[in-house]
């Protein structure tokens, strides 16, 4: 439950699952919607999959997306949306998401 | 759902049910909030289960175009979701004589609304199909 609730803190995991919730789409029509880079994008998209909340399917080239929530994350999502969720300050959606695994430099 | 879990749970079901009973005929509990609080976890039941339908209508919604096999998915889970509250609050709050009546009108109406929505996709998605 803890990898649901960190996949839906971040505001562009949230939209991501918003746009998956009324059809599936591939990866790339998916990452035309934010203003950010195709590796950010990846990391967004590893960090739904591992919560369980998107599957992906491959069709040759392309990769698509489609929604795998149950009804209680479903509902955690429009709460979260609702209410801001750990919304972070603006611009937050143009840095790399956290994956828990970070590096720190010594 | 793992067959361990749903061993688990099966066995926590039973385990209630038991209790429920020994409670009742030892006088701990009356026959009424016995028989109600049974309905009320039969109801949290379809609440757990109707939880995971959109992870797992999938094999019966095979061949439908994908958003309309999902859009059925959410509609399924939520409405059984629903269906299932309204059970349980329907035996914990109503009167005796109607909790029965109204909780199966609602647990029945939400599945009728399921399985009617279920049976158009499926139907429909056999007319999408192009000639062969």
């Amino acid at each position: 439950m803890n990898r649901v609730f960190k996949a839906l803190a971040d505001p562009t995991r949230r939209r991501v699952l918003e746009l998956l919730r009324q059809r599936p789409m591939p990866a790339g029509e998916l990452a035309e919607h934010f203003p950010v880079s195709k590796p950010t994008m990846s990391a967004h998209f590893a960090v739904l999959r591992e919560a369980g909340l998107v599957e992906s399917e491959r069709h040759g080239k392309t990769i698509l997306y489609r929604i795998r929530m149950s009804v209680l994350e479903d509902a955690l999502l429009g709460f979260a949306q609702l209410f801001g969720l750990a919304q972070p300050p603006d611009g937050a959606a143009d840095r790399e998401p956290s994956t828990g695994k970070e590096r720190t430099n010594r | 759902m793992t067959i361990r879990n749903a061993l688990i749970l099966a066995g926590l079901m039973l385990a209630f049910a038991i209790g429920l009973a020994w409670a009742n005929n030892a006088g701990h509990l009356s026959e009424e909030t016995s028989r109600r609080a049974s309905q009320v976890l039969a109801g949290l039941v379809v609440v757990y289960f109707a939880n995971l339908v959109p992870k797992s209508l999938e094999p019966l919604l095979a061949g439908c175009e994908p958003s309309r096999a999902q859009a059925m998915q959410r509609f399924g889970g939520w409405t059984l979701v629903l269906g299932g509250l309204g059970y349980s609050v329907a035996w914990l709050v109503a009167p005796l004589e109607v909790a029965k009546p109204a909780a199966i009108a609602i647990l029945a109406t939400a599945l009728v609304l399921v399985v009617g929505r279920c049976a158009w996709t499926v139907m429909t998605r056999r007319r999408e199909r192009p000639p062969a």
